[in-house]
């Protein structure tokens, strides 16, 4: 008996083994981690100014003292795309964030006790849901002017609803658990019912959601700034890189490869990691999973250190 | 507390609607049971029969959809269906307090077991947290939990099934409630661990001197552990009494063939299962007079399809709902 109870890991322990167990978990982990230091330490990272003008070393190709080479005014992007890094996780960060809250709080609210206000509350969040993401999100820039805060702002707007969907069918289903009855039962306020029996429950799908928007959210901010509806130059950002470099794409290829570049392996990144997570947060992937033998003897290693 | 009262619990002629989309439907229809005081009594009933809104109007936790038309909830004395919703807080949990149907669901998965039963206290007593935590690991040792101290820090996915329901036990009688609803609270337990939990149960009722409504669709375990027994059929008690009288003079057509679809070990396997033909009726459109008739293999013509049943008193604690007697 006592053998038994050994072997069970903790919970905390066992989401991050399984996390380890994907060879694709792991590659996700890693990018998303790099990507966060290279937000944190940029200035230690990168080997230029971002925004110091060179024109007498303007479109140089890579070589060893730009190593991503140089834009059409001799700025280095090897240095722009390190700092732009702080642009996009700022942007993932905010918008989730802003949504996540938004959404939650309308999500619960509709969700219990439910009933016929709630009905209301998610039929407006369908108004919201009925416009296609980047549509929506290009109207409100255009009519707030762009920046940096509005574009957030308006990616916000559209991704509120998301999340309030999730937690409102989320709390439909966690509502009927004999617990909340018992809550109910013991007197518990409606408040009180919402965030000690429902919030809580309804997390692992909500973390999981929100690891996929990072990405998500990371894309949609640097198509705006592609478009001059985001952050305005000189900000070194990947979406305004790629924008300027257009006028330049047959004389000069690494102006556009490498941010784009950049934004393709950091959305790769947090899907692959929202990927994994979702298949250690789901209770029926995740019995079949932790149990599973060790696949490679390199990661059986690694395993054993957490 | 008024020392003349005989009955925990009495409901009177109870009538409860629910609006569907079908249209109205008629739950409970007068619906009346006693339960004595330090009494078992055990509610049977095949699934949608009505059973678990008897437990909730006794609440009153029903949906918004349910209309209680008329009849009385007496607990101790008082009407139920007159309180107020405040005056109903201080009688849930702390009064009568209820054991659910699933155990995986009756503990909040993300909350330890510690959490769960010291809010529980806290909810309706005033104390302190040590206090609390104290007297929660005190029931839990009163449920024989392998472990009290460790099963404390756990969260309920760690424990197993039977542990749960022992949990949910303790949860339920942390304030001392003079009734306890067990809404077929060992339907999910496998036979071992339901012997087990109903010994416990029987052990905790002689300790906290308290009635049990034990609502279930198992016979056998309804004679082995209770007092008094209720049969219900699509929302009215056919037949109600001590559960000795009940089994061994079994009245209604209903009754009697539950008994008979109880399957023996002994039986030969070339017998055929014996069961009650047809269908439960929809409760939308009942049909009239005796709600049984369509499926009675003794039903009088012009007599049971036209006339409800009323009570027949058949011996002390024992009476039936049905026009065969009279």
């Amino acid at each position: 008996m006592e053998e038994i109870w050994k072997l069970r890991l903790t919970e905390t322990k066992r989401t991050v083994r399984i996390i380890f167990d994907s060879p694709l978990g792991i590659i996700g982990a890693a990018i998303v981690l790099i990507v966060l230091l290279m937000a944190i330490f940029a200035p230690e990272l990168s080997t230029h100014d971002p925004y110091e003008l060179n024109i007498s070393e303007r479109l140089k190709p890579p070589n060893l003292d730009h190593w991503f080479g140089t834009d059409q005014v001799g700025r280095d992007i090897y240095t722009r795309i390190i700092y732009g890094s702080r642009y996009s996780i700022a942007a993932g960060i905010i918008v989730v964030g802003i949504g996540l809250i938004v959404g939650s709080f309308v999500g619960l609210i509709a969700g219990y006790p439910g009933g016929k206000s709630g009905e209301w509350i998610m039929r407006v969040t369908d108004i919201f849901l009925a416009f296609p993401t980047l549509v929506l999100a290009l109207a409100l820039v255009s009519t707030l002017g762009p920046s940096f805060v509005n574009a957030m702002i308006a990616i916000s707007i559209v991704y509120w609803p998301k999340y309030a969907r999730l937690v409102y069918g989320q709390a439909l289903s966690i509502k009927e658990n004999d617990y909340v009855k018992f809550g109910e039962l013991l007197g518990e306020g409606k408040t009180k019912i919402r965030i000690r029996h429902i919030y809580p429950n309804t997390l692992s799908a909500v973390i999981v959601q929100a690891t996929l928007d990072f990405g998500d959210a990371i894309l949609y901010f640097a198509a705006l700034s592609f478009l001059g509806l985001g952050s305005q130059p000189p900000a070194a950002n990947w979406g305004s890189m790629i924008s300027f470099a257009q006028n330049y794409m047959m004389i000069a290829w690494w102006m556009a490869i490498f941010p784009g570049l950049a934004i393709f392996i950091v959305v790769l990144g947090f899907n692959l990691l929202g990927d994994s997570l979702r298949d250690s947060l789901d209770p029926q992937l995740r019995r079949l999973k932790a149990f599973k033998p060790i696949r490679f003897t390199w990661l059986g290693k690694f395993r054993k250190l957490i | 507390m008024k020392s003349k009262i005989e009955n925990s619990l009495e409901i009177k002629d109870l009538n409860i609607n629910f609006n569907s989309y079908l249209g109205v439907a008629e739950v409970l229809k007068d619906l009346k049971f006693k339960i004595p005081k330090h009494s078992w009594f055990g509610l049977a009933g095949e699934s949608g029969c009505g059973k678990s809104v008897t437990a909730l109007s006794i609440l009153k936790l029903l949906p918004d959809s349910a209309v209680i038309k008329s009849g009385e909830i007496l607990f101790q004395g008082e009407n139920l269906l007159e309180k107020s919703e405040t005056q109903m807080e201080g009688i849930r949990g702390k009064q009568i307090s209820m054991v659910f149907q699933d155990p995986q669901t009756s503990l909040n998965p993300s909350m330890r077991i510690e959490n769960q039963l010291i809010e529980t206290l806290l909810a309706h007593k005033r104390m302190n947290k040590r206090d609390a935590k104290q007297t929660a690991l005190e029931m839990l040792e009163k449920v024989k939990i392998n472990s009290p101290k460790d099963s404390f820090r756990q969260y309920p996915h760690e424990l197993s099934g039977g542990m749960k329901q022992r949990v949910a036990i303790a949860n339920a009688l942390l304030c001392k409630p003079n009734l306890l609803i067990a809404d077929e609270f060992t339907t999910n337990l496998d036979v071992t661990i339901q012997s087990e939990i109903i010994t416990l149960v029987l052990q905790l009722q002689e300790e906290f001197n308290m009635e049990i409504l034990f609502i279930s669709h198992d016979l056998a375990l309804i004679y082995e552990s209770c007092d008094y027994m209720g049969v219900m059929y699509a929302g009215q008690i056919v037949e109600s009494g001590k559960v000795s009288k009940v089994f061994k003079e079994p009245s209604h057509p209903y009754t009697k063939g539950l008994l008979e679809a109880i399957p023996t070990l002994s039986q030969k396997t070339t017998k055929k299962l014996q069961g009650i033909s047809g269908f439960v009726p929809s409760l939308v459109n009942p049909p009239r007079g005796c709600r049984f008739h369509t499926r009675c293999k003794l039903k009088i013509k012009n007599v049971c399809d036209t006339e409800d049943c009323l009570e027949t008193v058949l011996g002390e604690d024992h009476s039936v709902w049905c026009h065969l007697f009279n």
